[in-house]
């Protein structure tokens, strides 16, 4: 979705127009996807976290002053969702779970393994999860980080920057 | 963004690697009209309107217009309600006081007439009381050069005449007195400390 027809469309879901409704979830569903997961570290978390970030959106979608910021708000959402899924869960699941070697899913492009990855990510935040998301894997700009996140691009960086550096810390003494 | 390391090239890969269990599957139809049946927009049947988005200020503004409102409305209602009055305190006087036909009470007596003195400091002590009857004020004055004796005077309210009221009985050691009026029985009373004596 580009351009002008991002905010047309907005403005028809956010009266309740279905069928822009559906367009937007088409467009954005997958990303959203991503962020609960990597926030949640569990696919039914993310699967209700998704579904809750879409209800959300259904209701309050009118009320988005700027409909090209559509994406990081929906990302924003979504990673609330997670948020407030996870704390009803008394803390986050993150499965630590045995992978056998030459998994299928490994990523070879990577020197880092999934098994590490998962038990860094666990010592996170879920913000701080849903912040890494965001920004390396649906490759969300500073500007809409900062949006997503509410603060300004610069305390958006910040916060990133000591995330990654606590993740370095995690994977290297690992 | 600023050039990323090596470490964080890694960790995006990882992540996104990581990233492909996440449940991407939906129909976002179904999802569109679950909710439109669950949740139905209000708006909807309206057609093409859409709320203007309003400014913060506005709204505060509407606030404080409400609350104006309201006690203005409230200011309103409470003055609307029926008020609680109090028994009345002092009796009614009954008909008030009228001169007779043909008087002329606003013309100015005469000048020259005989009337109460004026003794220095010792006007403190004259006293009047209204005898609503007889449209006559009385007063008690003292006696010129024996301060303890009094004159008692009447002034006419409908001549505006004065007139020695008791000239050979003066209410002896009643210098001071006060003088009431009693309305129920029409007199006026001296009172100067435990003696009371009628003065009409």
């Amino acid at each position: 979705m580009g351009g002008p027809t991002v905010a047309s469309t907005v403005a028809l879901a956010g009266a309740g127009d279905e069928a822009a409704f559906a367009q937007l979830v088409a467009a954005y569903h997958a990303d959203m996807a991503r962020v609960a997961f990597v926030a949640c570290g569990d696919r039914g978390l993310a699967e209700d976290a998704v579904q809750s970030a879409w209800l959300v959106a259904w209701r309050k979608l009118h009320s988005l002053r700027d409909p090209d910021r559509v994406r990081p708000w929906l990302l924003s959402v979504t990673a609330n969702e997670a948020r407030q899924l996870l704390r009803r869960r008394h803390g986050p699941v993150v499965e630590i779970d045995v992978e056998a070697p030459g998994d299928a899913r490994g990523d070879p492009s990577t020197s880092i393994e999934r098994v590490d990855l998962r038990r860094a990510l666990a010592r996170l935040s879920p913000d701080d999860r849903a912040l890494l998301a965001m920004r390396y894997v649906v490759d969300l700009t500073s500007g809409e980080l900062a949006t997503a996140v509410g603060t300004s691009p610069s305390t958006a960086r910040a916060r990133l920057s000591r995330a990654i550096d606590r993740l370095r810390k995690e994977l290297r003494d690992g | 963004m600023a050039e990323r390391d090596r470490f964080e090239l890694d960790l995006a890969a990882a992540l996104r690697a990581y990233a492909l269990d996440a449940p991407t599957e939906v129909r976002p139809t179904e999802l569109a009209q679950q909710f439109a049946a669950a949740y139905p927009h209000g708006r909807t049947a309206l057609g093409p309107w859409r709320p203007v988005a309003v400014p913060r200020v506005a709204w505060l503004l509407l606030l404080l217009a409400g609350l104006l409102a309201a006690m203005v409305a409230g200011m309103l209602v409470a003055g609307s309600q029926m008020q609680r009055k109090l028994p009345a305190v002092v009796p009614p006087f009954g008909p008030a006081f009228a001169c007779p036909p043909g008087s002329r009470p606003d013309t100015p007596g005469p000048v020259d007439q005989a009337r109460p003195g004026v003794f220095n400091h010792l006007d403190l002590y004259t006293h009047m009381a209204f005898d609503r009857h007889a449209g006559r004020l009385l007063v008690l004055a003292p006696a010129a050069g024996t301060p303890n004796d009094v004159e008692t005077w009447t002034f006419d309210v409908c001549t505006n005449t004065w007139a020695p009221m008791n000239p050979d009985q003066e209410p002896s050691g009643f210098a001071g007195a006060k003088l009431i009026y009693d309305v129920d029985s029409g007199v006026t009373i001296a009172l100067e400390f435990n003696q009371l004596r009628t003065v009409a």
